[in-house]
């Protein structure tokens, strides 16, 4: 599984936070053109839709820019910060303990068959009915499947953002799997023909 | 399926060694089969999931270029950032005073200038692709001739893959201090401009985080050794296009040459006057980019 996403390596994000919180507008543009498509993807899954997507992302970095002249600028971890600002706006967006809406499902591949063993099915899986599936599950396993699986981001910048512990984080991406791993054996109850 | 013991901890290590490139197969042959059996299914799911994040290059450009605009009015209408002190030392308050007033001045003036020099520059997110295997991670690639810059690619701290190409799990565009910057023209490719200017298409895709070249845009800042001594089309160095509407993302695929059929779009900022974003130096002041990215910032080291 080759990473798709790309943040730049942990030095680089330091020195580009460091030359934020000192006034470097260059910097903070740099830091939009590296981020912004991670924190749109992480967007973008969760909520299904472009524009809105697009919308709430660029609601983190002006809120990143806020930040940065208030009294909590981020400290440690750029990427943390960002990630957890956009967690926080998704979060906003449809009310804290709501599921997110399922979207109309435009493609779906039929569950497996007999002659299609689960194995095989998974890896025919298309991009959009794998998005469908994931945003079947409970918000905190889309969560760790879109930080860890699709960010990639370690079980402790995964922990941090989400405010769990390293073992809880253990247990809930073994059940987010679980999870999606039955939805995509089984089909759904929307599945169309 | 319920979870041993045993079977979580082998998904947990499974887990990290599958973000490292490892095919499924080699690591499920690390465990008995009763665990890989039951092990498989899961690893292929955490591929789901990792598949299910990824969104078209075009869209996820499209959408930067788009929301380019709203970020940088935020940038531009906010108040000039405070003194912002270290964060364990405390001043006295007559210094303060003096201190503050001297650096809202340095901070106005820098922020003026750094408004007016921003350039856009590529996208880390633009190299979405994982890395070709022509590109190694040694940091100095074999000299090619004369010219032959040494490159020294910012070190990642992410964990090369299987065939040994560096992972882009991160990827600074870190030239050498006497490469030149070149915005690239319809008809560029990136080989063409390696070739001419003394560098191999590796060291020019290293510099430059590049690893499609098919992905340049026109207007696209990249660096190389010096400046391309043939043009390969008559035009004239173009500032980048101003974004208009829906315009942005990238060039199709179809080859490597970069045509000018979409709008590069790497400028958000087509009304507003102050200046944010124009390449060919007609606002007031005239610091180049280098200038203002590491210098001159009051760094508190926090």
């Amino acid at each position: 599984m080759i990473p798709l996403l790309i943040l730049p390596d942990l030095s680089t994000e330091d020195r580009l936070l460091a030359q934020a919180r000192g006034g470097d507008q260059v910097a903070i543009m740099r830091i939009y053109d590296a981020y912004f498509a991670p924190i749109y993807q992480y967007i973008r899954l969760r909520v299904g839709e472009a524009m809105t997507a697009e919308d709430l992302a660029a609601d983190v970095f002006v809120t990143l820019i806020g930040a940065l002249r208030g009294a909590n600028p981020p400290r440690d971890s750029l990427r943390g910060w960002l990630f957890k600002v956009a967690r926080g706006t998704v979060a906003d967006y449809y009310g804290a303990q709501a599921k997110l809406p399922e979207t109309i499902l435009d493609d779906w591949i039929s569950a497996p068959t007999d002659e299609q063993p689960e194995v095989q099915f998974l890896q025919t899986v298309s991009n959009q009915r794998a998005q469908n599936a994931v945003r079947m599950l409970a918000a905190d396993q889309q969560e760790v499947l879109v930080l860890r699986f699709g960010q990639q981001l370690s079980l402790q910048e995964t922990a941090d953002i989400m405010g769990k512990s390293v073992s809880a984080i253990k247990s809930l991406q073994w059940r987010a799997v679980e999870t999606l791993r039955s939805i995509l054996a089984h089909g759904s109850l929307e599945e169309s023909a | 399926m319920a979870a041993n013991r045993e079977l979580l901890d082998a998904f947990n290590e499974s887990v990290d060694r599958l973000s490292l490139g490892q095919p499924i197969e080699t690591l499920l042959s690390h465990y008995p089969v009763r665990i890989a059996a039951q092990l498989r299914p899961m690893l292929e799911s955490a591929q789901v999931a990792h598949r299910a994040s990824v969104y078209p290059v075009r869209e996820v450009n499209a959408a930067r270029e788009r929301a380019r605009a709203k970020v940088l009015l935020a940038l531009q209408h906010a108040p000039p950032i405070p003194v912002r002190m270290p964060d364990k030392k405390v001043v006295r308050f007559p210094a303060r005073r003096l201190l503050t007033a001297a650096a809202a001045v340095m901070l106005t003036v820098l922020g003026i200038v750094t408004l007016n020099t921003y350039t856009p520059t590529p996208a880390y997110s633009e190299t979405l692709t994982p890395m070709t295997a022509g590109l190694t991670s040694t940091p100095t690639p074999t000299p090619t001739g004369s010219p032959s810059p040494s490159v020294t690619p910012t070190p990642s701290t992410s964990p090369t893959s299987v065939d040994g190409t560096v992972s882009p799990l991160g990827c600074a565009v870190s030239a050498p201090d006497d490469w030149v910057s070149y915005f690239v023209k319809s008809g560029d490719t990136l080989s063409a401009l390696a070739l001419n200017t003394g560098a191999t298409l590796a060291q020019a895709q290293t510099v430059n985080c590049i690893t499609d070249p098919r992905l340049m845009r026109v207007g696209q800042e990249i660096f190389l050794p010096r400046k391309p001594t043939i043009t390969t089309t008559g035009s004239t160095p173009a500032a980048p296009a101003t974004l208009s509407g829906g315009g942005g993302g990238t060039t199709g695929g179809g080859g490597e040459t970069v045509s000018p059929t979409e709008d590069n779009g790497d400028d958000g900022d087509d009304d507003d006057d102050s200046g944010g974003e124009d390449d060919d130096g007609s606002e007031d002041d005239d610091m180049t980019d280098d200038g203002s990215e590491d210098d001159d910032v009051i760094d508190d080291g926090g």
